[in-house]
């Protein structure tokens, strides 16, 4: 016998999936009709970016280009800066100092990612600019070190969890054996990890992919291909965040930035299912 | 061999202690930065006053209007997402807590919390402000909002009542009670607590949020304080975006952002820090 | 003899599982029936199956049945069944409020918010489980404040507010020290007169001092059951001997 109340918390409970759902509707329903005007292999593969130019040209190509070096590079920062800081907590300092570390990492992460934009732009690129010599300090470089530091204290705390909690008794038998906790660490805690970190790193590359406001600040914002990590770059997430405001609705420029919106959410979905599948998968594997 | 395995050992640890102190000290630095930049530019003026800006882009006066639509749009997601989020939550923990479709629903929760932003300023822009008209306003970023807070609710919720000992459920059910009732009356008061910090932490994070109400209703200028919900506001995350990237006048610029970010941060840390003070009476209760 | 529960055939199972088989009993009105056995024997399963607290376990199943008031359990509205048919359990679980509303939780969750019935039926709840005296100045407190015997007679009161005709008792005292558990005995020795209790325990002098009525499960069957000095002291069948003279438990 199910009550009214019980029908209506059973309905609540399906609003994410609505939500989901709806998402990927008006993503799709405010792209497709971009492709009345423009030549989808024009969007898809064009290598021009000039939305307002006459004709416009809507080709995704360089910002996917730099999409993919921004994430690259920053995924290169994050993740081994999260496990040498996770093994510090775990191995290094004494027990006392692990809880206010972490709540410091807690407290760090909870910073908007606005504000790592402002130190990027008014801290990181004049010093790359005039003590570092580079053309400009607004670049990839400088975007991806801001996009780890936001990005680096959820995989650290995730891992240090992991490698704490990684089976003791395996522990000690490593240590029984004679190795010392290095060799343990590199011989038995690593290789027994290579799920959880792999899942780990995933949803870290989920969260750099769609980073929109870092990115917006300090990347340059050129929409060309890069060839080094010291040029500027402009990226998917950014692109709708730097242009929607000034496009007027139901135009084809309006359509083709859904398209982004529509791709980065794809693609992100994706990243996070494989995480979790990853994380799913290495779970039960624990239960046998 | 031992002492060179214990050298080997003592080596790569201080490798990691340096470049861990390193980064751990480059994010200090960061709260460092943007206390000593932004406490010269606080004042009762600056926290209180409407923002203006001179002919040469220098902006003047203070961030009133941007407080107090942050705290508008925060508090307004908040109310919409709460209702949702705890009763997803108490769903997930008390309903449909195991097989498939539980699964696929918490999978769909993670993936929520995952959507970028921006993404959802888009939904937002197409949503509330197109479809259901609602305009470039406080209520349809509000909206945006909550729907970014909502899977941290959900998810938070749903621990908070796993974490409920199985004797109290049944103690309950023994006694003749429904489902909900065994739920609202009996668990959910017990994980009330963690709840709460889940709620807290939800809005410190959609108070900091920029993209979202980029397109669907924050504005770098108005000349008043916020006065109803169909109304575009300023909001200190925006702000501060606005101030570094169209500001003429670099300088001036850079010195009021850095207050604002001054007083977000206040804000946020305060949240967490109550939160951190929530978790640690809890466990010295169970103590 | 009145007959309350009527158990015909009755064997459950998780999953593949064989937890009880073939159980079949009468329960008298209005006495207190002793299940012992050896843990592991299915006693506890069976218990919880009379008031189908097993239901929401999804790889939980039973077969025969169970008549109560003339209807088999599975007839019932599980609600309405679990209101006829108390349970007490092994930990004391009171919910983290205050006494009083841990005794009218039953009753308020039935829509009764009459404050006289609620305070009368509050009060003779706490004096048939011996709580009263020790309690009526503050009803007000939290119910965590209480010892752990005190608890337990707590979650006894709770269970009788809503007036059951069965109380299921697991293994009520097994976390509780003597005195208390003397007096939870005590409890349930008085409260007999009005309802039918059916207590699981691996404490054989328990079962002698207050059981009417012992059944011995073994390995999920019913070895036994008849009058407790009967089955207590000169039990029919070599199992039941052998358990109590502690050959085996």
């Amino acid at each position: 016998m199910k009550s009214t109340i019980d029908r209506l918390i059973s309905v609540s409970g399906l609003t994410s999936i609505a939500i989901i759902a709806a998402i990927t509707f008006f993503l799709f329903y405010n792209w497709i009709p971009l492709f009345d005007t423009v030549d989808p292999i024009g969007f898809f593969f064009g290598t021009l970016w000039y939305p307002t130019a006459i004709p416009p040209l809507y080709g995704i190509l360089p910002l996917l280009d730099a999409t993919i070096w921004i994430s690259v590079l920053a995924i290169l920062i994050t993740i081994p800066s999260a496990f040498v800081i996770a093994v510090f907590i775990t191995y290094i300092v004494p027990k006392k100092m692990r809880y206010i570390l972490k709540t410091f990492l807690e407290i760090f992460s909870s910073i908007p990612s606005v504000i790592l934009g402002l130190i990027g732009l008014s801290i990181v690129a004049p010093y790359f600019q005039n003590v570092l010599n580079m053309d400009t300090g607004q670049n990839i470089l400088n975007a991806a070190i801001m996009l780890s530091l936001i990005t680096i204290p959820m995989p650290a705390s995730m891992m240090e969890d992991f490698i704490s909690a990684f089976s003791p008794d395996q522990k000690e038998g490593s240590q029984a054996l004679g190795a010392n906790e290095f060799e343990t660490l590199t011989k038995v805690v690593i290789p027994g990890l290579k799920g959880p970190f792999a899942s780990i790193t995933m949803l870290s590359l989920g969260r750099i992919f769609g980073e929109t406001m870092i990115v917006l600040m300090v990347a340059g914002n050129a929409a060309i291909f890069p060839s080094n990590i010291f040029q500027p770059a402009r990226v998917l997430s950014s692109t709708i965040a730097a242009e929607m405001g000034e496009t007027p609705v139901g135009t084809p420029h309006f359509y083709a930035l859904f398209g982004i919106g529509a791709i980065l959410f794809v693609i992100t979905f994706l990243i996070n299912i494989a995480g979790e599948t990853i994380r799913f998968r290495y779970e039960r594997q624990m239960m046998k | 061999m031992l002492k060179q395995r214990m050298l080997k050992q003592r080596i790569a640890f201080l490798i990691l202690s340096i470049i861990s102190i390193g980064i751990l000290i480059s994010m200090g630095s960061i709260f460092a930065i943007i206390f000593v930049n932004g406490f010269s530019v606080l004042n009762w003026n600056f926290l209180t006053s409407i923002t203006s800006f001179d002919f040469k882009g220098m902006p003047h006066g203070g961030i009133g209007p941007a407080i107090v639509g942050t705290f508008m749009v925060t508090g307004l997601g908040l109310a919409f997402a709460v209702p949702v989020g705890v009763i997803s939550g108490i769903f997930l923990s008390e309903y449909k807590n195991r097989g498939k479709l539980f699964n696929f629903l918490r999978m769909m929760v993670a993936n929520l919390a995952g959507v970028p932003s921006v993404v959802h300023g888009l939904f937002g822009l197409a949503v509330f402000v197109v479809l259901f008209r609602f305009g470039f306003s406080i209520l349809s970023s509000a909206l945006t909002l909550s729907i970014l807070a909502l899977p941290i609710i959900i998810m938070t919720t749903e621990n908070a009542m796993r974490d409920v000992p199985n004797e109290l459920r049944e103690g309950a059910f023994a006694l003749g009670s429904k489902r909900w009732q065994s739920a609202l009356m009996v668990v959910f008061p017990v994980s009330l607590p963690k709840v709460l910090t889940g709620i807290i932490l939800a809005s410190a994070r959609i108070a900091g949020e920029t993209a979202p109400i980029l397109f669907t209703g924050a504005t770098l200028y108005l000349a008043h304080f916020p006065t109803a919900l169909n109304q575009q506001f300023m909001a200190l995350p925006y702000t501060i975006y606005g101030l570094m990237t169209t500001s003429i006048n670099i300088e001036a610029s850079t010195n009021f952002a850095y207050g604002i970010a001054f007083v977000l941060i206040a804000l946020i840390t305060l949240m967490n820090i109550t939160v951190m003070i929530f978790r640690s009476i809890k466990r010295k209760m169970e103590v | 003899m009145d007959i309350d529960l009527k158990v015909k055939n009755l064997s459950a199972y998780f999953g593949q599982k064989k937890i009880l088989d073939s159980i079949s009993l009468e329960i008298p009105s209005r006495s207190i029936v002793a299940i012992i056995g050896p843990s592991g024997c299915g006693k506890s399963t069976f218990l919880r199956t009379i008031n189908r607290m097993n239901d929401r376990f999804d790889d939980f199943h039973s077969t025969g049945s169970i008549i109560f008031k003339g209807r088999d359990t599975m007839e019932y509205p599980v609600e309405e069944l679990r209101k006829e048919i108390g349970m007490v359990f092994q930990k004391p679980n009171p919910f983290p409020k205050s006494i009083y509303e841990n005794v009218v939780f039953g009753l308020k969750i039935q829509g009764i918010r009459d404050k006289k019935i609620l305070d009368e039926k509050a009060n003779q709840s706490l004096m048939a489980a011996s709580l009263y005296e020790e309690v009526k100045d503050r009803l007000s407190t939290n119910a965590y404040k209480l010892s752990g015997g005190q608890q337990q007679r707590l979650c006894i009161a709770r269970a009788l507010a809503v007036s059951p005709k069965i109380l299921l008792l697991d293994e009520p005292t097994s976390a509780i020290d003597p005195i208390a558990t003397k007096q939870i005995e005590n409890v349930l020795k008085n409260i007999k007169k009005d309802i039918t209790i059916v207590i699981v325990t691996h404490n054989i002098n328990q079962a002698a001092r207050i059981a009417d009525y012992v059944a011995f499960f073994y390995m999920g069957r019913l070895i036994e059951f008849g009058k407790s000095e009967k089955v207590l002291n000169s039990p029919a069948e070599k199992l039941t001997e052998e358990y109590l003279t502690g050959t085996y438990g």
